[in-house]
């Protein structure tokens, strides 16, 4: 298949999925919504301990002053990573329970094309998040505060995004072999929460954890978003050396995840193929 | 139909369900433990606003009272959350599988099929109650609980007014489809946040603590956790303990009939405009 053709694929596919989001509107906006409701939690939390010393105890502990945008930062990402394990996995649970899997996949686009599409679907709907997020937080706090790292932030997202959606696509090889597993996307991102610090610095976790959390790539994508826009201090001391990481990581991960795929492909064509409930 | 015959149903209904519940141990599983990462999730937040982090947490009263807070009111909104969505989700489910009108033909009462459905949210928010209890107790020195009895009064009279916004979201679920199921959430997080089911009433901004005092489910999350915290000085926070018992019962008492009127209504406008199978 050729290029221009695969990529009419994926536009194709991610156009299918915007077009059946665009039937329910209110989806939508919950989830533009959903970064600020859960950031609203912990500041709330946070607030009920407001007093002189929560604010300075705040600063020691994760290195900044300013608690709304560092949770929203987290609460974004945390939707970010929530939902590509969600579009991509539900995605193809919800194929194989409607038994129209095996006929998208007996088209003549390769199957990772089509599951391709989905991913940039979501990116789509992630950026349409950010933007909403962070024109929340330039409203709440002052347009001024940002400027040009808005910009740079919504690149960092962008490049984070290709390991993410690479760990999705990784998923979906999951979901074709254990087939139910709503639960798991559940327990996920929780676990993904946890471990990309969501609501607080990794440095909190004990040291099995951090090592843990500095294996996956939305622990970065968050921490960079976070040193850009509040001026945290980069995890390897400085912007090129993080970035670097960055780099290594949106293309390591889509190559692994790419073979898993594959593996997944082939050990279900063996089996018989896609489908099965 | 006779009544046995209803209640043979409704064992059997009852036992489908729960067969399809725990038919993935795997999947249950990952449920409980989801638990257990965003329990310390939340206190890891409330940590960062502690001096001395974890430490000044779990060390100090005030810490260890915002940890029985957030775990407590956890509990409560495992139960309002799951049972929310889950009822409408499942109808819509039955829909598009095309099972659901079939349901309707057959001779049992279709209020059967929406209070059977409960038992998956029940057993499951049960389990996730007490994943939370022993991540509080076990990681976060978690105040042991107290007056077991007034606090189970509080958690059913909150449960009971749950199930009838559920059967009100079921409602939903036949007249409008998906939508409802983005409605539910957007309800669940209303709660979350309206009835401060996981941070105290005093930390809401002013106009949030109004509206939190007319929503009956804050007395039964205030009732709940000020009990089970053993009354600490200024709990409850919206009202004497008498007065919070009266409004839960009432809340209990009076939403599942509210929830069951609504729902009989939607399905009298469904089965007119022919959209009970409809996908």
């Amino acid at each position: 298949m050729s290029a221009p053709s695969a990529a009419r694929a994926v536009l194709a596919v991610a156009s299918n999925h915007l077009r059946m989001m665009s039937r329910t509107p209110f989806y939508l906006l919950m989830d533009l919504a959903l970064p600020l409701l859960i950031a609203a939690v912990p500041m709330l939390l946070g607030r009920s301990f407001a007093g002189p010393g929560a604010s300075s105890a705040f600063s020691a502990n994760t290195g900044t002053n300013n608690p709304f945008l560092f949770m929203l930062l987290g609460s974004t990402q945390f939707v970010l990573v929530g939902g590509a394990l969600f579009n991509v996995g539900s995605w193809v649970r919800r194929e194989l329970q409607a038994g129209t899997l095996e006929s998208v996949f007996a088209t003549p686009n390769q199957r990772v094309t089509i599951v391709l599409g989905v991913c940039v679907y979501g990116l789509l709907k992630d950026l349409a998040i950010l933007v909403v997020s962070l024109s929340v937080a330039c409203l709440v706090l002052g347009a001024r505060s940002f400027d040009l790292r808005v910009v740079a932030a919504i690149g960092w997202m962008v490049l984070g995004a290709i390991p993410t959606y690479a760990m999705a696509v990784a998923y979906a090889a999951l979901v074709l072999q254990l087939r139910e597993v709503s639960a798991l996307t559940q327990l996920l991102q929780g676990a993904t929460g946890l471990l990309m610090g969501v609501f607080f610095p990794v440095e909190i976790l004990p040291k099995p954890l951090q090592v843990l959390a500095w294996c996956f790539p939305p622990t970065w994508s968050i921490h960079g978003m976070r040193s850009l826009l509040l001026g945290m201090s980069w995890r390897l001391g400085a912007l090129e050396r993080d970035l670097s990481v960055m780099l290594a990581l949106a293309v390591i991960f889509p190559v692994l995840a790419l073979l898993l795929f594959r593996r997944a492909e082939e050990k279900l064509l063996a089996a018989g193929g896609f489908g099965g409930l | 139909m006779a009544e046995g015959i209803q209640l043979s149903v409704a064992l059997a209904m009852t036992r489908k369900n729960l067969l399809v519940a725990f038919r993935y141990p795997v999947n249950v599983t990952c449920r409980v433990l989801g638990v257990a990462a965003i329990v310390p999730a939340y206190l890891l937040a409330v940590s960062c606003f502690m001096p001395g982090g974890v430490a000044g947490l779990t060390s100090t009263s005030a810490g260890r009272l915002l940890v029985g807070i957030v775990v407590y009111g956890f509990i409560i909104y495992q139960f309002s959350s799951d049972a929310l969505w889950m009822i409408g989700f499942y109808l819509r489910q039955e829909q598009v599988e095309g099972t659901l009108e079939a349901l309707y033909v057959t001779p049992a009462n279709s209020l059967v099929y929406l209070f059977t459905r409960l038992i998956e949210p029940l057993a499951l928010s049960s389990l996730n109650a007490l994943m939370a209890l022993v991540v509080g107790l076990g990681l976060f020195h978690l105040p042991v609980p107290e007056h077991g009895g007034l606090a189970l009064f509080a958690l059913l009279g909150a449960v009971l007014g749950i199930f009838g916004l559920s059967f009100g979201m079921a409602a939903l679920s036949l007249l409008y489809f998906e939508s409802a199921q983005a409605i539910a959430g957007g309800v669940q997080f209303a709660l979350l946040t309206g009835c401060a089911m996981i941070y105290p009433f005093s930390a809401l901004p002013p106009g949030a603590r109004q509206l939190a005092q007319v929503i009956p489910l804050s007395y039964a999350v205030d009732l709940f956790r000020s009990a089970l915290l053993c009354f600490p000085a200024g709990y409850p926070e919206l009202a004497s303990v008498r007065s919070e018992l009266v409004v839960v019962a009432l809340w209990g008492l009076v939403t599942p009939v509210l929830g069951i009127v609504s729902y009989r209504w939607a399905e009298r406008r469904a089965r007119a405009l022919g959209l009970i199978g409809r996908f």
